[in-house]
């Protein structure tokens, strides 16, 4: 039986459904801001929200425990998310920290993302940016597995 | 960037159309439709995100470009996905396909929470893309796929799909195997020195491994649990290969290594169809391997990322793990695989029956092979 393909093939479509959620919110966000009518949109900023919110809660738990023992892979999770978690937790270290998703708390990622306040949206906005570059540069060895490459 | 995009995305439409067309017009077998249908839904889903594209983009908004963007590569890469991969078994189909969906299908509709996912293979090595959104998709080798002796294979790419649909109690039963290897492997002492680092090294690479092993060993467990004694035979005839590699591997190759040494599943295999009550084939799979072993002069040795000190707590976790993922169990008449009665047998009969008659008669199994598939797809 071949070289994991079941791991890429996990690990490329949750990267495509962490993608579209942080699309829908983020257009959500910004017409919101700009006044436009999106309700059309209602119940996928709802499914998007809750696949977020679980996603985050899951790569919270791994970064937790890649924090905790820096010098090993994280147990009880797939390597690509494991991997994923490195990479966060290294961006993190950077000085100064590159955006909010480095600087804020999961508690406080969750607030932002839950928050009916307007004052919240553009802060909402770039977590949304960078979480979707982190997920996108990570994902880039998933898709080559998968789709090949010319 | 908007004309690109909106350009992007109306050529994306068309190719869903001409993907749609090609989907529909095909001549497939019966057992196919679903899959179809599947794909047909995943195509329809695809024109509505690429319209809403179009749509957002009419906004005339710039600060949502990027957003478009990153949906538009999305729409990209799935009619990629579909065009390169997905769609093969549809748009390649032939009758000969029927038994190997027929058999993923009654694998599928055997456990309550994959009894609605489609059926489809297409032609590879063995393995699966465990696709909840879309639908998996399995590979399997031309030859192997016409006959029924090596199908019980498709019993092990279906434990990983099983793996998907319970990951998170999956993920939580390796990470303790996980925890209890690190454990194992810590020494009573630890010094502060260069050595001490190159074990901590290699500790922490075994830990790493039995992430991947731990997977392919449930999967292993699955098949044998569904198929019995055929799953074993095929087991051994496919992954057999007589290369010393089989046996042995040196410790940088076990680093990188995607699954356990075969000999190693093999063992683990025989010793859990002993436990399951077909003592038989357990025995004669394990002589035929230490045969070919001894003969090459090959060792047992796993260079401490496996011990017979971890055989415990690995048997136990796999059996958790089959616990929480629940396939069904082979029945006992099922494994004697004495004969096979249209419709009323599972085909776990017939697959046993099958290698029942390659064992007695390989020269006429040909023949009965071709009858028995005949009778089993009618």
């Amino acid at each position: 039986m071949k070289n994991n393909e079941w791991l890429v093939a996990q690990s490329f479509e949750r990267a495509h459904e962490v993608v579209s959620a942080i699309n829908t919110l983020s257009i959500r966000a910004k017409l919101t801001l700009e006044g436009i009518d999106d309700s059309s949109r209602d119940e996928e900023v709802r499914n998007a929200q809750a696949l977020l919110l679980a996603f985050l809660d899951r790569f919270h738990a791994v970064v937790e425990d890649a924090e905790r023992h820096q010098d090993r892979a994280v147990l009880g999770a797939d390597p690509r998310l494991g991997q994923l978690a490195k990479k966060f937790l290294s961006a993190k270290c950077e000085w100064p920290r590159p955006s909010i998703l480095y600087s804020s708390s999961f508690t406080e990622i969750r607030g932002l993302l839950t928050s009916k306040r307007v004052e919240d949206l553009q802060g909402l906005i770039t977590f949304l940016r960078d979480l979707r570059s982190l997920v996108e540069q990570h994902a880039h060895s998933d898709i080559i597995d998968i789709l090949g490459d010319i | 960037m908007r004309q690109v995009l909106e350009a992007r995305n109306r050529a994306l439409l068309l190719d869903l159309e001409e993907l749609t067309r090609a989907l529909t017009s095909s001549n497939i077998p019966r057992e196919l439709q679903p899959y179809r249908d599947r794909l047909l839904s995943v195509c329809e889903q695809l024109q509505r995100m690429t319209n809403r594209n179009i749509t957002d983009l009419a906004l005339g908004q710039d600060w949502i470009l990027e957003d478009v963007l990153s949906n538009t590569k999305q729409v990209t890469q799935y009619v990629r996905l579909l065009s390169a991969r997905l769609a093969a078994p549809v748009l390649r189909a032939s009758p000969r396909d029927r038994l190997s969906l027929a058999i993923i299908r009654w694998v599928h509709r055997e456990h309550q929470i994959t009894a609605s996912i489609p059926a489809a293979f297409a032609d590879g090595d063995c393995s699966i893309w465990p696709f909840v959104d879309i639908a998996p998709i399995y590979f399997f080798p031309c030859l192997e796929q016409r006959g029924l002796l090596y199908q019980p294979l498709y019993f092990h790419e279906f434990g990983h799909l099983l793996y998907v649909c319970h990951k998170q109690e999956m993920d939580d039963l390796v990470g303790e195997l996980q925890r209890e290897i690190e454990d194992m492997l810590m020494p009573a002492s630890q010094r502060n020195d260069i050595h001490a680092d190159a074990q901590a090294a290699h500790r922490q690479s075994v830990v790493d491994t039995w992430y991947k092993w731990a997977q392919e060993l449930f999967c292993d467990a699955v098949g044998l649990t569904i198929g019995g004694p055929c799953f074993l035979r095929a087991f051994s005839g496919y992954l057999g290969t007589m290369e010393r590699g089989d046996f042995y591997r040196q410790p940088s190759d076990l680093r990188r290594s995607e699954h356990p040494v075969t000999w190693l599943r093999v063992r683990l295999l025989v010793e859990r169809a002993r436990r399951a009550g077909f003592p038989e084939v357990a025995t004669e799979i394990n002589a035929e391997w230490r045969l070919v072993a001894g003969t090459m002069g090959v060792a047992e040795d796993y260079h401490g990322f496996y011990d017979e000190a971890l055989e415990g707590a690995v048997m136990r976790t796999i059996d958790d793990m089959l616990t929480e993922a629940s396939p069904r169990l082979c029945t006992e008449s099922e494994a004697r695989g004495i004969g096979w009665d249209v419709p009323s047998d599972a085909p776990i009969s017939l697959l046993n029956h099958a290698w029942g008659m390659y064992s007695r008669d390989p020269g006429r199994y040909s023949e009965w092979e071709a009858e028995a598939r005949r009778r089993l797809l009618g």
